[in-house]
């Protein structure tokens, strides 16, 4: 490491200064994981119809498919 | 975990399309640099790289303003993106003259309607889904 680089390094630490308070309060995982774990959701039948319907229409107008893929 | 409820909002609304923007980038790296396509569709994909998941987010946001006041289902609140986000699309495309193939433009009505279900159910189950994780909803 050069000379520059260290001074570099120098001004930076000291233009930043040292991070107060870093360290979270608590572990948060555990608070994520019951809702990781929790029930799936229940699909109503006119949501898989509706999907099934978007699936046969791009099967039956393929042309729509890259309008479908630029709003993505 | 009250703070920052729009950031949060905005995280969760800006992930679909992101995810799915890996996706489409490795497309356009097979259709175009691949198999050599002669359409120049990098002149397209800066609508759906830098625009479309600022939009979803912002869009997030905004719903999450809103249900404080009403209870709006947030499928239908979602569903409604595509009819602001199908006009700014093709005006980019016209913006950036960008010949769009007629087949597109004569399915366009079809896909605008797939778009609005597609819309409606990744809303609906998906940014719903990160909404309930990140303790919006």
């Amino acid at each position: 490491m050069s000379e520059s680089d260290e001074r570099v390094q120098d001004l930076v630490r000291r233009a930043i200064g040292p991070m107060a308070d870093a360290e979270l309060k608590r572990d948060l995982w555990p608070r994520m994981r019951p809702r990781l774990d929790a029930a799936p959701v229940r699909v109503p039948w006119w949501d898989w119809a509706l999907a099934a319907a978007v699936v046969v229409c791009l099967c039956v107008f393929p042309a729509a498919i890259p309008a479908v893929l630029y709003q993505l | 975990m009250s703070k920052h409820v729009y950031l949060r909002a905005y995280m969760a609304g800006i992930t679909v399309p992101s995810a799915f923007m890996v996706m489409a980038l490795a497309m356009f790296c097979i259709v175009r640099l691949g198999l050599q396509f002669p359409l120049p569709i990098e002149r397209a994909l800066v609508f759906p790289m830098a625009l479309v998941p600022n939009l979803w987010g912002l869009w997030n946001m905004l719903y999450v303003a809103v249900r404080r006041r009403s209870q709006v289902p947030i499928g239908v609140f979602g569903a409604l993106v595509p009819l602001i986000v199908a006009p700014i699309g093709l005006a980019v495309l016209r913006a950036l003259a960008f010949d769009i193939p007629h087949f597109v433009l004569a399915a366009f009505p079809v896909g605008l309607a797939i778009i609005i279900a597609g819309y409606y159910l990744i809303w609906k189950y998906v940014v719903g889904f990160f909404n309930r994780l990140l303790e919006i909803a």
